[in-house]
């Protein structure tokens, strides 16, 4: 329990250096925010379910978008699986695809494919004409690669390239962004407990239109994973703690349960802190998981505040495992 | 009645018959006794008029000036124990060419001496009584207006004759009737005949009818028969024109007309007369009835000839003539002129020519007319006085004809202004009484006046155009104060009683005590007091007699005269008048000495003869109306007024040249007076110059270089951007004010050339600096404007129009945006904002008001690139959107 209260503190401290910076201007002004936010929009319901912890967990077809290193202490040989997920209702739909691959329990292998659908907007001139719509589109896909150095370590590197596609080409704008980012992870187990130290989202700015740097939602993460059997019953639960840096500066922490019975059913529960102006905002969450024959269905519920915008998300996954 | 009344009254008895036959006696009093009844309050303090003896008086005589002052009475052998005598002069003026018939008439033994006014009369007349030489002693006694009173109960409403005010009229806008009777108490006698040419008389009214003229042949006549032969049979009052007999109908008009003139004057009943006489003792003068509209034959014409010719032939000497023509003809009949001459030539003469009445001819006085017009006939006949109606405060009457062509002018009422008071009160048929208005109401004001002149001054060899003259020339002209803007329109001025009245004073005004002269120039200016006069009220005259060789006060024939009257001269207060004798030579010595006379021409005793020399003549000055210089903006005009001012009191002509600069004109304001003006609109830029001549009537001359600068043009200012005008929809409007976005700091009008990118999106309408543009479809034009200002200068600037969806409650825009992101709503609200980002962070909350044309805005230059959702309240409604930053 130590261990998991320094990490929430961790976390609670870097949550502190999130203050935003006052704009010296007449006008209004936006706070500062890093860019491809939708690199913080995690593809796993299973995740989901319990509070958004990432790196903290084995056994997840969706390592590649956060958890590479975890993938040679997995129990199976290949997790495969795809998502779904109402990403704030009406803003956006998240499809996401993933494979992670054991291979003798040295090394991983994983892919991962994410992509934003959104709605079309109407697009206004200067002057506030109507002047068409459109739907903007957001990718990430990659692939990462882990070594099991010793027994009870290893060490993970995902990399992805991310594109934004904003608006219509024009003069000003090319037709969208892209970079490639990279995330990096070291995870130690320690009989039923791992600890992960992870950095993810990890890559070079990208410029707005009018020539402007912005950093990439980069994140450091601390966390910790239990798993243990009792007879039909299995409890897990993880925590994580970690600190935006590079854009906008801010913590966040997450904690999540699972319980599986029999290895057939999952009843998951969670609760994510995050800043209001930097990554994702907080809320609870809960999930229900069936698996049989090696095919697992997920499903999570996010639960916000009334004028929070992940009120009524929903995620579902369809995966398979041997 | 007390005994001490009945002494006062003895008392007095023996002092009006002393001073008339033998004024010795009452003067002769003992040191006791008062003198001759005087009380003390009734002589003049420290005044006394003494008789001496013939020795005293050569004595006397011997130390006195011309002007009768004794120089050294003591050394003449005038002393009075107990008196201390200030000033001995000679009571009448002793000298001349008529010196002898003054010392037989024993005119020189009279003096007048002055004294110490703290010595009681009494003593004062028994100390005087006293010396050897002195014979009569006489105090010198306070001169008082007499106040006549008329018992006519409605004679106070007659604020015509003596406005004090009633009903909220303007004090003194009268004919100054009241002070005249004070005056003069002259109120017209029998032997004046006035013929009333009107409508018919009521003559059974009790207050006409003492005063009627009447045929006494006739009237003691056969019925039916003319017994006088003057061709008309019972013609007892006068005649009927219109029904040709002597059935005078009695009508509101003629009546009321006839009561003006000589309505009986205090006989207890109704309203006065000008010249009603005061009863019981003194009639008025005779009111010849002649009937030329009957109101029972209201279309039947009438033979003027045969009553002018009646009203010459039967004793008239005035024709009252409150009528005219129902359309006034443009110039005067020859039958109309004929008859009027006949009057006017043959009234008061018998078939041998020889005077027979007061006046020899025959006045005529006309009504000016109603018409509110600048011509009239018969009135604008030049042989009668034509008279134009005054109201109760002054101003002229709304309906009063004028022109140069009137007269004079009379209270003729004005009840617009003046409600029915506000009329003339005079007789009316029935035996009753009523206000009328007209310049038939203020004619016979004339006609009585002119009847109380020639009352007096009725003699043989008086004149109708002696009387004309009277009457034209006595008048008020400060009427025109009140009219200013009607000068020379309504005669000399307004009747005046006194005045005219004081043409038959006998008594001259007395010596001019006050008098300083300064010479300047070939001008001398005086500045002298008001002599009272014993019988007017003050001088009317002032005579200099002036020349450049020396001459005696009592020889004035080498002597030039300038005569001016008082009321030409000005006031220069502490009751001194300043005028000016203009027109001498240069560099001369002149004599001079001043008499003053009153209207009748009685001439007071005459100043001595003094000395005074001109000067040469000075240039004149040329005066701007500020010291600032004259400097004129690009646009407007710019003035100053410059004045040329002779410090000799000539007339001085003032001109400029303007070099043949452009943009600058002069404009004469008066012969003295020139205003420069400057268009800076269409003078150059730069420092000109005009020059100012004054020149005087002598031809003096100034010369004047004055400067003037016109500042260079500046262009129009854009001081407002125009920013984005938004239109609501097809078919809305937006007006935009240049002005309000443009200013040219020179002033001046601004003149707009206006494009549209593309009209199919919006039209315009431009008026007056102001742009309307209505939206003819949704989107935006580009809106081109040059602003040129009235030298040519623009500038040009442009702005976007934008017609928006009327439809939609607000407008997100531009979207993506890269900087600034507007929230505009068709009508102001009340705006919250969220912004979030796709990871659902929050980067913007607010709160803001929006319009149509200020919207609410976002600075988003910190945000990422990203697509950000938006959640929108407007005044209670909820939205959701999403926007995108590049």
């Amino acid at each position: 329990m130590k261990f998991i209260r320094f990490i929430l503190c961790s976390a609670v401290a870097a949550a502190s250096f999130g203050a935003a910076t006052a704009q010296d201007a007449t006008v209004p002004a936006a706070g500062e925010s890093p860019a491809l936010q939708f690199l913080n929009v995690g593809a796993s319901p299973r995740n989901w379910a319990m509070g958004g912890v990432q790196s903290g967990l084995q056994k997840n077809a969706y390592a590649q978008f956060g958890s590479v290193a975890a993938v040679p202490f997995c129990d199976e040989t290949m997790a495969a699986g795809a998502s779904y997920t109402m990403w704030r209702p009406a803003s956006s739909n998240m499809l996401a695809a993933g494979a992670a691959w054991n291979i003798n329990g040295t090394f991983g292998v994983t892919f991962g494919v994410q992509t934003g659908l959104n709605p079309a907007y109407e697009l206004t001139s200067a002057a506030g004409v109507p002047a068409g719509t459109f739907s903007p589109f957001d990718l990430r896909a990659g692939a990462g690669f882990a070594w099991r150095v010793v027994e009870n370590l290893s060490v993970g590197v995902g990399l992805n390239y991310v594109s934004s596609s904003l608006a219509p080409r024009s003069e000003t704008y090319s037709g969208g962004m892209s970079s490639f980012t990279a995330d990096v992870q070291l995870m130690y187990l320690l009989g039923d407990f791992d600890i992960s130290l992870a950095a993810s989202n990890l890559g070079m700015p990208v410029k707005s239109a009018s020539g402007q740097s912005f950093g990439l939602p980069m994140n450091a993460r601390l966390a910790g994973g239990y798993s243990h059997d009792f007879g039909l019953h299995r409890v897990s639960a993880g925590v994580e703690g970690g600190m935006f840096f590079g854009a906008a500066s801010a913590a966040f922490g997450s904690v999540g349960a699972e319980y599986v019975y029999n290895g057939f059913v999952a009843l998951r529960a969670g609760w994510h802190y995050g800043a209001e102006g930097c990554g994702v905002p907080s809320f609870a969450s809960v999930g229900l998981g069936f698996e049989f024959l090696g095919v697992n269905i997920d499903a999570a519920y996010l639960i916000a505040p009334a004028d929070s915008p992940l009120q009524n998300t929903l995620s579902f996954g369809l995966g398979y495992s041997f | 009645m007390n005994k001490g009344k009945i002494i006062f009254c003895i008392a007095l008895c023996i002092a009006v018959s002393g001073c008339q036959k033998e004024p010795q006696r009452i003067a002769r009093n003992t040191p006791d006794e008062p003198v001759a009844g005087i009380s003390e309050d009734a002589a003049i303090p420290g005044v006394m008029k003494i008789r001496v003896s013939e020795e005293l008086a050569e004595r006397l005589l011997a130390n006195a000036d011309e002007n009768g002052r004794v120089s050294d009475p003591e050394a003449a052998g005038l002393i009075v124990p107990g008196i201390d005598i200030s000033s001995v002069n000679t009571t009448f003026l002793i000298g001349g060419r008529f010196e002898a018939r003054q010392r037989a008439a024993g005119l020189h033994r009279w003096f007048t001496v002055r004294y110490s006014e703290d010595v009681p009369l009494t003593r004062a007349s028994g100390d005087f009584s006293r010396v050897e030489g002195i014979e009569i002693t006489e105090p010198a006694l306070k001169i008082r207006k007499s106040s006549v009173e008329m018992d006519d109960p409605q004679y106070a409403s007659q604020w015509h004759y003596h406005n004090t005010g009633q009903n909220g009229f303007v004090s003194g806008v009268d004919m100054r009737l009241q002070e005249a009777w004070d005056t003069y108490e002259v109120f017209g006698n029998e032997t004046v005949t006035v013929a009333i040419m009107d409508g018919g008389v009521d003559i059974d009214h009790p207050d006409l009818k003492p005063n009627l003229w009447v045929n006494e042949a006739e009237l003691n006549g056969t019925p039916g028969r003319d017994d006088d032969g003057n061709g008309y049979a019972d013609d007892i009052y006068g005649f009927n024109f219109i029904t040709n007999n002597a059935d005078i109908s009695g009508e509101a008009h003629g009546t009321h007309v006839a009561g003006t003139v000589a309505a009986a004057n205090n006989n207890g009943i109704g309203v006065c007369g000008v010249a009603g006489g005061r009863y019981p003792d003194q009639p008025g003068v005779r009111l010849m009835c002649l009937q030329i509209m009957d109101e029972r034959h209201p279309d039947t014409g009438c033979d003027n000839a045969r009553f002018f010719q009646y009203a010459a032939d039967n004793g008239a000497n005035i024709a009252q003539c409150s009528w005219g023509y129902e359309e006034s003809p443009s110039q005067m009949l020859p039958s109309d002129a004929a008859a009027i001459d006949y009057f006017i030539d043959n009234a008061g003469i018998d078939e041998n020519g020889n005077q027979t009445g007061p006046m020899r001819g025959g006045l005529v006085v006309f009504a000016a007319g109603n018409n509110a017009q600048n011509y009239d006939f018969p009135s604008g006949y030049e042989r009668v006085i034509a008279v134009g109606a005054i109201g109760p405060y002054g101003k002229a009457a709304y309906y009063t004809n004028y022109g140069s062509w009137v007269d004079v002018c009379a209270p003729g009422g004005d009840q617009m202004s003046g409600g029915n008071y506000g009329g003339v009160l005079s007789t009316v048929n029935g035996g009753q009484y009523g206000y009328l208005q007209g310049t038939s109401m203020a004619c016979p004001h004339v006609s009585g006046l002119a009847a109380l002149v020639l009352s007096v001054k009725g003699q043989d060899g008086f004149t109708w155009e002696d009387l004309f003259d009277i009457i034209v020339s006595s008048t008020d002209p400060s009427i025109y104060d009140y009219n200013p803007d009607m000068r020379g329109q309504l005669g000399t001025g307004m009747i005046d009683a006194v005045l005219a009245l004081s043409s038959i004073s006998t008594l001259p005004p007395e010596e001019l005590s006050h008098i300083e002269a300064d010479a300047r120039a070939n001008n001398i200016f005086f500045t002298v007091d008001v002599p009272a006069d014993p019988d007017n009220t003050t001088a009317y005259y002032y005579n200099v007699y002036y020349s450049t060789s020396r001459f005696d006060a009592d020889e004035l024939s080498s002597a030039e005269l300038y005569k001016v009257s008082v009321k030409d001269t000005e006031d220069a207060g502490d009751g001194l008048r300043n005028f000016v004798l203009r027109g001498l030579e240069f560099n001369a010595d002149y004599y001079y000495a001043i008499s003053a006379s009153d209207f009748a021409g009685n001439e007071s005793a005459i100043s001595s003869v003094r000395e005074i020399s001109t000067t040469s003549n000075s240039a004149p000055a040329i005066e701007a109306d500020t010291d600032e210089p004259l400097v004129a903006k690009a646009y407007g005009s710019y003035s100053k007024t410059y004045t040329a001012v002779d410090p000799d009191g000539h007339d001085v002509e003032l001109s400029c040249v303007l070099n043949g600069n452009s943009g600058v004109s002069s404009e004469q304001l008066s012969e003295n007076s020139v205003k420069i003006t400057v268009n800076g609109a269409l003078a150059s830029e730069g420092i000109h110059s005009f020059t100012l001549v004054a020149v005087d009537e002598y031809g003096a001359r100034t010369e004047l270089k004055e400067d003037y600068t016109v500042l260079p043009n500046h262009s129009p200012e854009l001081v407002e951007d125009f920013g984005t005008v938004c239109i609501n929809g097809k078919g809305g409007t937006m007006r935009v004010s240049i002005a309000e976005h443009v200013k040219d700091e020179d002033g001046g009008p601004l003149s707009a050339l206006v494009s549209v990118s593309d009209r199919d999106v919006v039209s315009f309408v431009y008026s007056d600096q102001m742009l309307t543009f209505t939206g003819k479809q949704l989107g935006v034009a580009e809106v081109g404007l040059t602003v040129t200002d009235a030298k040519g200068a623009s500038i040009k600037t442009s702005f976007n129009v934008v017609v928006r969806d009327s439809g939609k409650a607000y407008d997100l825009y531009p979207n993506p945006v890269s900087d600034y992101l507007n929230i505009r709503t068709p009508e102001t609200a009340e705006c919250s904002i969220s912004i979030y980002s796709a990871s659902g962070s929050l980067i913007y909350s607010g709160e803001g008001m929006s319009s149509i044309d200020e919207p609410m805005q976002v600075d988003m230059r910190n945000a990422a690139p990203g697509q950000y959702s938006v959640r929108l309240t407007l005044s209670g409604e909820e939205y959701q959107t999403s926007v995108v930053k590049l």
